[in-house]
């Protein structure tokens, strides 16, 4: 921790970055995402194993749109969501300096997009065990029954949207869940409502999820949507072997065609 | 308040011996927002569009949904009597209740049903169309020409004569693609050097034509009318501006054994070689995988003979922009080589020769100054076969088509075989015998009456050597599919016609598309035969599919008419019925978040990057951008945006739901 803590410092202190994005001591044992503008306020910085949400998500929100360059601690979920971003053409390379955390913690120093690239395929994706488990059980069922199990385990979402506001690649303006002229998408949370907005919100992530699991962390009512995202994102690298947050320049495969796509599944 | 008007046609009887459409009609005047609604025999005849004028006066309408045919069919026709009426033209709609119903349901209810569920759609849907008006966009009239075969010729002659600019890119050192290489040409039997040559020299002296030879294209981008095209000029080691073509370096380059393709490898040319005497212009290349000096840097021997001093080893590559309107695609064709047939030998008898060799034999300037000799020794065949349809007609080889060429010039090869063999005898596998044309059929005719060939209608499965000869087994399918055996000292394939080499790649730069064998595919197999899908870019000759001289130069003088017809104009009116990307006030500018993930899914390069800044010049955003005039408002764009930031015009989200709306909720 000293060591990330060291080198925020030293980028607030030369004027290399405005800001430093990354974490606090909130009230009662939490943690809490924080904004860091002198080095001195650099000593609320931590990281523990705690930090876990995904912070890419506040390199969209105004106070890092308008920074004009910053830093941030990246574990391999937001190294990964920065690649994307950048890939989507959302964040730029000479505006963001990352500083790189394995998934067990340790510092690697500044990652430039070259090295980021490097450090996301040696890190793994940290699918937990009972997020394997469920993922098998859902594979074995029939196309019905994976319709049903969908449609049972959407029924309890209460529109929060909270999956939304936590997911870094969510970042659009205006979403279509929110458009009333058509109203695609029926605001009321009825079984088959709920279904067409998470159908939506699975489709405009296929082939673009990090899987960072922030869906379903944040979820109140506990949908696994972070399962969804997943077998998407594995069916996406079956198919056309494209694969997200793993490199700044990258066309996702519902963005791209190219030759030797396979078409198995129009059946 | 929409006023919509609906008229419902009932094609002679094409609409209403199915469909009830008094009571569609009937019907539709009760939607809502529908004031007037009529039925009419035939609403596209005079007396029917001036109702519709009439109608839009009279109830002061909005809107019309003309109920009939398809819009592909007289969408124009209504447009213009929409704007008559004095309404946008865009504020009109065509229900489709002819081919989308009454041409595929039987009389009943639920046709009726249809009819009217179709029309509620569109009511629906007119009520949400905004006015639009057609996009106007310059013409820059000089017209490219890609290939310089006997199409391509053609077309730029044509395209020149009229007056504008042409620039024609070549790849080979000389123009005259494929009929260059032919000795007499059916069904005339007109020497095709005689008629071709005439045509190259005036392509090189038409003040209004470039001629780019041993050049390729490297990119197109650009829209109709507004192309801007990147040529690359191969190095030639050759200053075209002070080489006489006196021929010094090509006769004493002392590198002199390198397989002729001009004359398909029966021949050796030098390593500085202008491809036959002919040639336009003519003007030598080095092959630089063969020249001795670029191989180990010794030599220069054509540099030191040179009077004007015009070879430069150091010559590189050039790229060459130009800006174009128009674009005519003539690239040609190729055919299967023998090595395609294993049944055949794989190419291993050297005996077995295919069509474009047969002429080289037969042609005065070719490798045996016109004799008919075999390659292997050199002796006069006096049993020759011909196979027909090698390749072509045959799924399990993949090219289930028919070449079409084949057939005249295996033919005309017997004729020319027989006058130059008086005593040898030819025999033709052939599967039947497509001679449709002008004096086409009389041609083949003459070759079985005149000059003795033997028809055997039957494929050969295989052939083989044996004691010096070709055995030619076949099946005589006339005879009780009877066993053919003929010991034959030569044998001519005439291979199946395919695309030409880099077809695809050149497609894929010109975003034009092609069908599964490579061949160029035009925009209407009937109405629009000499077009591609791509606006301003059209095409002409083999590259569309085998095709013989005549049938090119007419393509050619087609493709140079339509070029002519664009370039009356300064400038060209188009569809507004294109894609838009949301633009709004700040700070939201547009809901579009400058993903660009739509960039690369427009198949016609239409999608820029739109810089949004603020007073201080400083970048705010970056917004797509849709470029009017190449946009073809496929919709793909639309399909993935995933803010729904993109409407094609004419079919917003909005229309699209309406309608979809109308009918579920019916
Ligand atoms: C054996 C044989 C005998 C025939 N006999 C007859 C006959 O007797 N009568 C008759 O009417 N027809 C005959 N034909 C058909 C005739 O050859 C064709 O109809 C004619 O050549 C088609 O002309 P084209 O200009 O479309 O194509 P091509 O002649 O193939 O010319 C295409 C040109 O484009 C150039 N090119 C290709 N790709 C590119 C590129 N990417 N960039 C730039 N340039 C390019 C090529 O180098 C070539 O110069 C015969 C064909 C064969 C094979
Ligand atoms: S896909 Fe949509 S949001 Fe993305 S750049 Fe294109 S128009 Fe904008
Ligand atoms: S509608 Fe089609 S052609 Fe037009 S910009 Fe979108 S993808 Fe390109």
């Amino acid at each position: 921790m000293e060591d990330i803590k060291k080198l925020a410092r030293e980028l607030l202190a030369d004027n290399k970055v405005q800001l430093v994005l990354g974490f606090e001591n909130g009230t009662a044992n939490r943690v809490r995402p924080a904004f860091f503008t002198t080095p001195e306020a650099v000593d609320k910085l931590i990281y523990n194993e705690f930090c876990i949400q995904n912070i890419a998500l506040y390199l969209k929100k105004d106070i890092c749109q308008h920074a004009a360059s910053l830093a941030i601690t990246a574990n391999p979920n937001v190294v990964r969501s920065i690649l994307q971003l950048a890939a989507e053409n959302q964040i730029k390379e000479e505006k963001i300096k990352i500083i790189g955390i394995t998934h067990e913690g340790k510092c690697v120093g500044l990652l430039d997009f070259k090295a980021a690239e490097e450090f996301s395929k040696t890190q793994p994706k940290g699918l937990k065990d009972e997020d394997k488990a469920l993922i098998e059980k859902i594979q074995a069922m029939s196309l019905e029954e994976k319709f049903d199990y969908w449609v049972e385990a959407f029924s309890p979402c209460i529109k929060c949207y909270a999956c939304r506001a936590s997911c870094p690649m969510c970042y659009c303006g205006k979403c279509n869940v929110e458009s009333n002229n058509p109203q695609w998408i029926p605001v009321a949370p009825h079984k088959y409502g709920n279904m067409e907005w998470h159908m939506m919100r699975a489709m405009h992530l296929a082939g673009r999820c990090i899987n960072c699991g922030e869906c379903n962390r944040s979820c109140p009512v506990d949908i696994p949507l972070n399962i969804l995202s997943y077998m998407l994102s594995d069916f996406v690298l079956e198919e056309f072997e494209s694969e997200a947050g793993l490199s700044a320049v990258f066309t996702p495969a519902l963005s791209s065609y190219t030759m030797v796509d396979k078409e198995n599944f129009i059946k | 308040m929409a006023r919509i008007g609906v008229f419902i046609c009932h094609c002679g009887e094409n609409i209403s011996a199915t469909v009830d459409c008094p009571k569609v009609s009937e019907v539709a005047a009760k939607f809502p927002g529908v004031a007037f609604s009529t039925d009419y025999k035939y609403m596209c005849s005079d007396p029917g569009q001036s109702l519709v004028v009439n109608a839009i006066k009279e109830h002061k309408l909005t809107g019309i949904v003309v109920s009939a045919c398809s819009p592909r069919m007289h969408e124009p026709t209504f447009r213009r009597a929409c704007a008559e009426g004095g309404l946008n033209p865009y504020q009109c709609e065509m229900a489709n209740i002819r081919e989308h119903c009454s041409w595929v349901h039987e009389k009943g209810d639920k046709t009726d049903q249809k009819a009217i569920d179709i029309v509620r759609m569109m009511v629906e849907k007119v009520k949400r169309n905004n006015a639009l008006l057609p996009i106007k966009v310059p013409v820059t009239k000089t017209a490219l020409v890609i290939g310089g075969g006997v199409a391509g010729i053609q077309a730029a002659l044509d395209i020149a004569n009229a007056g504008h600019k042409v620039i024609m890119v070549e790849r080979d050192p000389s123009i005259g693609g494929h009929m260059s290489q032919l000795s007499e040409t059916f069904p005339t039997l007109d020497c095709s050097q005689c008629i071709l040559t005439p045509r190259m020299v005036e392509v090189a002296q038409n003040p209004n034509i470039k001629l780019y030879t041993y050049a390729e294209i490297e990119s197109v981008e650009g829209f109709v009318g507004n192309f801007n095209v990147k040529i690359r000029k191969k190095a030639k080691s050759v200053d075209e501006t002070l080489c006489n073509g006196c021929g010094m370096c090509t006769t004493k380059c002392p590198n002199k054994k390198n397989p002729n393709e001009f004359e398909l490898g029966m021949g050796n040319r030098p390593a500085i070689y202008v491809p036959f005497p002919q040639a336009v212009p003519n003007i030598p290349v080095i092959d630089k995988t063969q020249c001795t000096y670029y191989k180990n840097g010794k030599c220069k021997i054509c540099e030191k003979v040179c009077q004007p001093k015009a070879i430069r080893f150091d010559q590189e590559d050039e790229i060459i922009e130009v800006a174009v309107g128009a674009i005519a695609l003539c690239t040609g064709f190729d055919i299967k080589k023998t090595d395609f047939f294993p049944e055949y030998g794989y190419g291993k008898y050297k005996d077995i020769i295919d069509g474009l060799q047969f002429e080289r034999l037969a042609s005065a300037s070719g490798p045996t100054s016109g004799e008919i000799r075999r390659p292997s020794d050199g002796q006069v065949p006096k049993k020759i076969v011909f196979v027909a349809c090698a390749g072509s007609r045959d799924p399990a080889k993949g090219i289930e088509y028919c070449s079409k060429i084949c057939c005249m010039y295996t033919a005309k090869h017997a004729i020319l075989y027989k006058h130059k063999v008086h005593d040898g005898q030819a025999y033709i596998f052939y599967m039947d015998i497509r001679a449709a044309g002008k004096n086409y059929d009389e041609f083949t005719r003459r070759a079985i009456e005149e000059d003795q060939a033997q028809y055997i209608r039957g494929r050969v499965s295989r052939i083989y050597e044996r004691d010096g000869k070709l055995i030619v087994v076949g099946a005589d399918t006339l005879m009780n599919a009877q066993t053919v055996e003929i010991e034959a000292d030569m044998v001519v394939l005439a291979t199946a016609g395919v695309a030409n080499k880099g077809a695809e790649e050149l497609a894929q730069k010109l975003h034009v598309s092609y069908d599964q064998h490579k061949f160029f595919s035009e925009a209407h197999p009937k109405l629009k035969p000499v077009e591609t899908n791509t606006a301003g870019i059209y095409l002409a000759g083999a590259c569309q599919s085998p095709k013989d001289i005549p049938e090119s130069v007419a393509a050619a003088s087609g493709v140079a008419g339509k070029i002519a017809c664009l370039f009356a104009n300064s400038e060209l009116t188009r569809e507004p019925l294109i894609a838009m990307v949301d633009r709004q006030a700040p700070p939201m500018y547009s809901s579009c978040t400058g993903c660009f993930l739509c960039q690369p899914v427009c198949p016609y390069n239409a999608i820029e990057r739109e810089e949004v800044k603020d007073r201080n010049g400083n970048l705010v955003r970056e917004l797509a951008f849709i470029n009017p005039g190449l946009c073809q408002g496929c919709g793909t764009c639309v399909a993935v945006c995933k803010s729904k930031s993109i409407d094609i015009e004419g079919y917003t989200n909005l229309q699209m739901y309406a309608e979809v709306d109308a009918l579920l909720n019916s």
